[in-house]
């Protein structure tokens, strides 16, 4: 067989014109023979690897034309590490698979969606670090964590009613509350003047901020905390 | 000798100890808001006139009247006046109080005005007990608002109200340390009495018929008194615990211990004794209160002796602790709507306020001068005898002055040598005549008036409930700031010819306050708290929108100013939580007042989404539209404020402050885990990218899009990391964060000068988590 192979190909060497004849309409046949037109194409599949998802996560896949009856029985999915799935058509042009039980978290899944047993197409995800039962109870601690926060964020802001207008900043000042001296902290960008004092003030008291119920104090742009801040 | 001398000394020691203390007389009226009328507290027993604390106010000028017979023929006169002035302060009314009294001419006013009434007593002093239980729907119209509870419990949360009652046990036993002291303020005393608070009938399970408040009238059950409760039956406080969920499992426990049931699902169906019995325990102290009462002598007064009297004030005590209180709580409604500080210590010291003719009159608020403009005085309720309720009596008493004043070399401006006489002849006996010269046009009955004294008033706490009301930076009045500015007026006043008298009297002749009607007796209020009642007024119109659904209707027009400032985010109380939540959700999405021009792709993605939030549960920002699968839209339908379920314990979706950096991060291309808890987004920084945290921790680690951490400072959260949020600017003075599931959208943190930040209230910035290496 082998050297009957040989001869084909010295043959075929030696009369180059007549081997194209041949091999053309044979190629041609074959691609006629053995191409299927209808082989179903995918345009796209979700999750990506992008981001981890939840260890519940519903996986798609979406074909470029509606597949058949027969032709959804053909596909079929390889998963890597395994897990057990169903297969769900909501309509002939898209695939869901939903795993049986939650995903592992933390875990690279190889996903192949294969059609009569061939590699139609391959994805990849990551599961979150978090299974779902985890993420409830971050999501009940964080809860009562955001609540409490709101708490301390409402405190201030029943304190310090204004505090939603500062810092209040102009080209030649800028005006912080400080809060461990309980104090305006009024810095001057421009030469120091008692105008710009002045206009610095006023724009506490447009506001309906009485400064000298805080107190404040100025900083100079000479000063050694304007210096440390410029470094 | 010696040992007979330490025999006597230890006797009289037993004596002491068995002598009973004073008990209430049953003549005397108890009730619940005071216990124990005139009975003083040791610590007030103890102070003096000269205590800093007391407020020296409102003078008053009773005026002696004695007819002098002058001489027209004489060039200088001699005037005197002499006699004892009687001054009876039985009259003496602090109008902070109640419609409660039976006498009182509010006893007949409509269901609705005696609950205005009812509320203006709870915000000054009875925000903390009632016998009732609260109503679910309170008609506020047809008076079902006056078995409500006060403001006071409708504003705060439980939480701080226990720690309140507890610290007013601690109180009654003598175990109050300011070292320890949760009401943000010093209270009036340290110690309180041991009142009753409450009968119980053990076999029932419930707390009886206590109507009198008289322990006498315990008459189907025990009486519980403060003392009663230790730290075995009182309410648990989260503090104490290290999660939420161990806290709701002590107080569920505490809800039936003694009594208390739960069905087989494990539902409590009946509460034990101190769970029924912990809404009676006040929060704020029922005592009654010393001032004086100093009757000051007119100079030239040949008995020139000053006069103190103790007078006893209820409600005064009470209306400092709560009022402060209630400030602390509404200080965001203080400082922002009016700045200008009322000179209220020049009213007190101001004698006679001015009328607008300018004409200087006496103190006599149960005098209604409608007539009279805001700018009149202080009092600016014309109609207070309607809404100041009271009933409570000061301790009566007399100050008693001898008065004598003699003025000579006077110019007799009737001067008349000449004055026509004639010369008549009289039988004085028959047959006797004698002649006489009639000189009886040569004289005048001249009364003479000078006012010998002054009464000045010396009222504990006044001078802190202004300054903490209405003068200081969580002034919750200075909101109401008045119009004008009274200026201050010395002198004598001539009087108000309609005005009542006051109760004087003056062997010597008569007594007048002023030009008055003799004999009427008057109460008179105080001028400083007559002010008070217009800030009242109108801190009743700013709360009761939201207590009762309904807008106030002033009584005094005058007394209503111009709207607040707009744009200040003005926290309210829900119905339920407590927390300062709004009532009613906007459904704007407020923007945030600064522009997007982050050019971190991150922080301005975060502005953006931020941005865009609604509010959701409770009002926080947790509702995006950018990503409604994020929001359990269907249970905020139903339970915006999550009051249905236990949340503590049940699954809510909804924007997290953690959603806020995993959508910004994922959509930027970082990897970033889905960790909705802060704790655990801070591991994954550390694990995955950079987290700077400790002490070296300061604004240079800072970059827009980085994660801040922040920790609550005294929470029992076993000193966790508790929220995140976007940085969403750095500047030298500090950060600037976008939040989600916040009550605010952006809030600023400052640094220090050496690039550590500030605590900021009770929040530290304990970590920033950076995608960069």
């Amino acid at each position: 067989m082998k050297q009957k192979l040989l001869n084909l190909i010295q043959i075929l060497k030696a009369q180059p014109k007549k081997a194209a004849l041949i091999l053309i309409p044979t190629i041609l046949l074959l691609i006629l023979l053995f191409s299927d037109s209808n082989q179903p194409q995918v345009t796209a599949s979700a999750p990506t690897d992008l981001r981890p998802i939840p260890d519940q996560t519903t996986l798609e896949t979406q074909f470029y034309k509606p597949l058949s009856q027969n032709q959804q029985q053909q596909i079929n999915l390889q998963t890597n590490p395994h897990f057990d799935a169903n297969l769900n058509w909501p309509n002939n042009k898209q695939l869901q698979v939903t795993p049986q039980q939650p995903l592992e978290p933390n875990t690279t899944y190889s996903i192949s969606v294969l059609y009569k047993n061939q590699t139609l197409h391959q994805y990849s995800f990551t599961t979150n670090p978090y299974s779902s039962k985890e993420l409830e109870s971050q999501a009940q601690l964080q809860t009562q964590d955001d609540y409490l926060f709101n708490q301390a964020l409402l405190d201030i802001h029943q304190q310090y009613p204004w505090y939603q207008h500062i810092p209040i900043t102009s080209d030649t000042y800028s005006i912080v509350f400080d809060f461990d001296q309980q104090k305006f902290r009024i810095r001057l960008l421009d030469t120091p003047t008692d105008t710009l004092k002045s206009q610095a003030l006023q724009a506490l008291k447009d506001l309906n901020i009485d400064p000298d119920i805080y107190g404040y104090y100025f900083i100079e742009p000479s000063s050694p905390f304007q210096k440390l801040i410029n470094q | 000798m010696r040992l007979r001398l330490l025999k006597a000394i230890i006797f009289s020691i037993f004596l002491l100890l068995i002598t009973p203390s004073p008990i209430l007389s049953a003549t005397q009226d108890s009730q619940p808001l005071r216990p124990f009328p005139f009975e003083l507290t040791s610590e007030e027993k103890s102070r003096s006139i000269s205590d800093p604390y007391l407020t020296p106010y409102c003078a008053q000028r009773p005026t002696a009247v004695e007819t002098n017979r002058l001489d027209k023929r004489d060039k200088t006169l001699t005037l005197t006046v002499a006699g004892d002035f009687t001054s009876n302060l039985s009259s003496f009314i602090t109008p902070l109080l109640s419609v409660t009294d039976p006498d009182s001419p509010h006893a007949t006013l409509s269901a609705e005005l005696k609950a205005k009434g009812y509320l203006a007593d709870y915000l000054e002093g009875r925000a903390y007990y009632e016998p009732q239980a609260e109503p679910q729907n309170p008609n506020f119209s047809e008076g079902g608002f006056l078995s409500r509870l006060g403001v006071f419990r409708e504003v705060t949360t439980q939480t701080y109200q226990s720690k309140l009652k507890r610290a007013l046990i601690k109180r009654a036993k003598n175990d109050f340390s300011l070292d320890d002291n949760p009401y943000g303020f010093t209270p009036a005393t340290l110690s309180v009495q041991n009142y009753t608070i409450a009968c119980w009938n053990t076999s029932k399970n419930q707390v009886v018929s206590f109507q009198n408040y008289d322990k006498k009238n315990c008459t189907s059950g025990s009486p519980i008194k403060l003392s009663h409760f230790n730290e075995t039956n009182w309410a648990p406080l989260p503090e104490e615990f290290t999660t939420p969920l161990e806290f709701a499992s002590a107080s569920a426990a505490w809800k039936i211990k003694d009594g208390g049931q739960k069905n087989a699902d494990g539902k409590i169906i009946e509460h034990g004794k101190w769970s029924q019995l912990w809404p009676y325990v006040p929060m704020f102290s029922r005592e009654d209160t010393q001032g004086w009462v100093r009757s000051l002598p007119e100079p030239g007064q040949q008995n020139d002796q000053i006069i103190e009297k103790p007078v006893i004030h209820p409600h005064l005590a009470r209306t400092y602790e709560v009022s402060t209180a209630v400030s602390h709580l509404f200080s965001s409604q203080s400082t922002h709507n009016y700045n200008e500080s009322p000179k209220l210590i020049t009213y007190w010291n101001a004698p006679p306020w001015t009328r607008p003719d300018n004409k200087d009159w006496w103190i006599d608020s149960g005098h209604n001068e409608s007539q009279w403009s805001l700018s009149a005085g202080p009092v600016c309720d014309p109609n207070n005898t309607i809404v100041a309720s009271s009933g409570d009596l000061a301790k009566e008493g007399i100050i008693e002055s001898s008065v004598s004043k003699t003025v000579t070399d006077l110019e007799n401006l009737e001067y008349d040598p000449d004055c026509a006489t004639t010369i008549k002849t009289i039988e004085i006996s028959p047959g006797v005549y004698e002649t006489i010269t009639d000189d009886f046009d040569c004289y005048i009955n001249q009364p003479v008036r000078f006012s010998p004294i002054y009464l000045k008033t010396f009222t504990p706490f006044l001078n802190e409930i202004i300054n903490n009301l209405v003068d200081g930076p969580r002034a919750i009045f200075n909101t109401f700031n008045l119009d004008k500015e009274v200026e201050p007026k010395e002198g004598p006043g001539v009087g108000y010819p309609d005005e009542p008298s006051l109760a004087y009297s003056f062997t010597g002749g008569e007594a007048e306050a002023g030009m008055k009607q003799p004999g009427s007796p008057a109460k008179f209020f105080y001028k400083g708290l007559g002010y008070i009642q217009c800030q009242k007024e109108r801190m009743l119109a700013t709360v009761q929108p939201f207590l009762t659904g309904k807008p106030y209707t002033y009584f005094s027009p005058e007394c209503q100013l111009p709207p607040p400032f707009l744009g200040l985010d003005v926290p309210v109380a829900s119905t339920s939580g407590g927390l300062g939540f709004p009532a009613v959700c906007t459904d704007e999405a407020t923007p945030l007042p600064f522009p997007n021009t982050a050019s971190n792709s991150v922080a301005r993605r975060a502005w953006e989404i931020v941005n865009n939030l609604h509010q959701g549960f409770w009002c926080f920002w947790n509702r995006s539209p950018d990503y409604p699968q994020n929001f359990d839209n269907n249970r905020y339908k139903k339970d915006p404020f999550l009051e249905k379920i236990d949340w503590t314990q049940t699954y809510v979706e909804m924007f997290w402050c953690t959603y806020l950096v995993i959508k910004t991060y994922q959509e930027a291309g970082i990897p970033i885990a889905t960790a909705i808890y802060t704790p655990t987004m801070a591991q994954f920084f550390e694990a995955e990218h950079t987290l700077y945290k400790g002490p070296g921790l300061n604004i240079s680690n800072a970059s827009p899009g980085d994660v801040v951490f922040f920790q609550i400072e005294g929470l029992a959260t076993s000193g966790r990391w508790n929220h995140v949020a976007i940085i969403y600017a750095v500047t030298n003075e500090g950060i600037t964060t976008v939040e989600s599931n916040a009550s605010y959208k952006y809030m600023f943190y400052p640094a220090n000068p050496d690039g550590t930040f500030q605590k900021v209230g009770n929040i530290n910035i304990v970590g920033i988590g950076s995608p960069n290496p």
